[in-house]
């Protein structure tokens, strides 16, 4: 399903607004916007090219998500993620549980912006769906009503809350053996596509899935386990959900490497998402940019350990002395927690193959005995995993980000 | 240095900024690093996180105005009454840290 092309900008401002609603987002987005504009306007004059100019503003930025997860912390949950002391948070916050209960749009658990956004987005946000989808953004959106049906049963349990005064709504979810986590809910304004592709606006509740794997990473006492490839099934301690239905399939690499990374470079950085972390995903902007230069990218094939077939990531941190280094702003130390990150499945022949950027050959490097240190980690994915393990599991090298 | 100390220097050079007078995002961000001589260097994207919760917190107010050079408008933040006292109390704060370090740093 093609979301069309937008500018890296776009994708920045979209990624640094990501769940946040309303009237902050909008306000976020065209601050975030005059701030690139001026300073795109700055290293033009300065002699670069538009191109140039974009990137080097974008670098300066830093990760969208830093400006996304502080955003959220403000406006969305306040306080209910950080600190670990969701109850008491809750009860300070005055948060009122809601009743209200309507019939589901649709049945299926997600969605993704329709066409009709992808278009209305290249018009400009003056269009009055532009303004609608601006906010669907390019999230996977859980359905409320059949997220809860699908695991209510398994003895999660669900709040509805808002925050008074504001338009905002917030979920609770409490898996079994975990305390609750929150993420927001977004009750209108958001068009997402139906089974023949037609609009259908997004009411009465749906969650980003992004945002909810970001809040269910901050929780030590919660671990998810991924099954499957396409349509796959995520279990939260012994909840499981499965994401994507026959008549909505989940692509199984989109699943993987959009929406998992948040618990991936927590895990490997020891950083909050979006704080320290940057990260670069060829393979991604392949699937989105048709323009994409194919040579910028190449397969290789690694020998999966004793075979096991599954599904397999590899996760590399990038030197700031390597090719990403004109990425890197002067003085900007952080930078050096960079990933890259690509998942695939095992082959008959044992081996598994990654469609990885030309560029860094440390990949490559790291798995030979050259560099035992390494900068890159093969890791097999919870394929087949029962509820309650681990997500995934190392398998080379062992010795993980170590300088 | 810890976060938390960080974060609180933050807050205390964003304020010190917009001690004279209100401007926005790119302006506050070359002026703490002209007045830091770079000591604060910092993601230009994280600036904002950091301004908006002095704005939830009411030490500074924020309104949009119209770009001198085209384009979207800038956000333009200004101190509030809370924010001027805020930013006395830290800085004598600061004074008081700060001379006693230096008293027992700097004796003998």
């Amino acid at each position: 399903m093609s979301r069309g092309k937008k500018t890296a900008s776009e994708r920045y401002l979209e990624r640094a607004t990501r769940g946040l609603w309303g009237r902050k987002r909008k306000e976020i987005r065209e601050e975030l916007e005059a701030h690139l504009h001026e300073r795109m306007l700055a290293h033009r004059i300065g002699g670069l090219g538009e191109a140039d100019a974009e990137e080097r503003a974008l670098a300066e930025l830093g990760d969208p998500r830093a400006v996304s997860a502080g955003m959220m912390r403000l406006y969305t949950l306040p306080t209910l993620v950080g600190s670990g002391l969701l109850t008491t948070a809750a009860a300070s916050l005055s948060v009122v549980l809601l009743t209200a209960s309507a019939e589901p749009a649709l049945p299926g658990t997600f969605y993704w912006p329709s066409e009709a956004c992808v278009q209305a987005l290249a018009v400009g946000p003056e269009d009055p769906l532009g303004r609608a989808c601006i906010q669907a953004d390019n999230s996977l959106w859980l359905e409320q009503e059949a997220l809860q049906a699908a695991l209510e049963p398994q003895g999660v349990i669900f709040s509805e809350a808002s925050v008074p005064g504001s338009s905002e709504g917030l979920l609770g979810i409490t898996f079994p053996g975990s305390t609750s986590v929150y993420s927001s809910l977004g009750r209108s304004n958001v068009l997402v596509s139906g089974p023949s592709g037609e609009d259908i606006p997004v009411s009465p509740g749906y969650l980003s899935f992004w945002d909810l794997v970001k809040a269910v990473s901050y929780q030590q006492d919660l671990r998810i386990a991924v099954e499957g490839w396409d349509n796959p099934k995520v279990h939260f301690n012994t909840a499981t959900l499965q994401i994507g239905t026959e008549t909505h399939p989940m692509n199984g690499i989109e699943f993987y490497e959009n929406y998992l990374d948040a618990v991936f470079f927590k895990d490997l950085s020891g950083a909050v998402p979006g704080e320290y972390v940057h990260y670069v995903n060829p393979r991604f902007d392949r699937a989105r940019n048709p323009a994409f230069d194919e040579s910028a990218l190449r397969t290789v094939s690694i020998p999966v350990p004793e075979g096991a077939p599954g599904v397999y990531g590899i996760v590399t941190r990038l030197n700031v002395e390597g090719p990403f280094s004109r990425l890197a702003p002067p003085g900007l130390t952080s930078w050096d927690v960079s990933f890259m990150f690509s998942v695939a499945r095992s082959g008959a022949d044992g081996t598994v193959s990654f469609d990885l950027p030309t560029a860094p050959l440390q990949f490559v490097k790291a798995f030979s005995a050259e560099e035992p240190e390494g900068t890159s980690v093969l890791v097999r994915l919870g394929g087949g995993a029962g509820a309650g393990e681990g997500w995934y599991e190392v398998v080379a090298p062992e010795t993980l980000m170590v300088r | 240095m810890s976060k938390g100390l960080l974060r609180d220097n933050f807050d205390l050079i964003l304020l010190a900024i917009l001690e004279d007078g209100p401007k926005y995002g790119l302006e506050i961000i070359a002026e703490a690093r002209s007045r830091t001589d770079g000591f604060f260097d910092f993601k230009e994207g994280s600036l904002y996180p950091a301004l908006h919760r002095l704005d939830q917190a009411g030490l500074v107010e924020a309104e949009f105005a119209p770009s001198t050079r085209g384009g979207p408008r800038r956000r333009y933040y200004r101190l509030t009454e809370a924010g001027i006292k805020q930013l006395a109390e830290k800085r004598e704060a600061w004074e008081r840290f700060s001379g006693a370090v230096g008293a027992l740093w700097g004796s003998k």
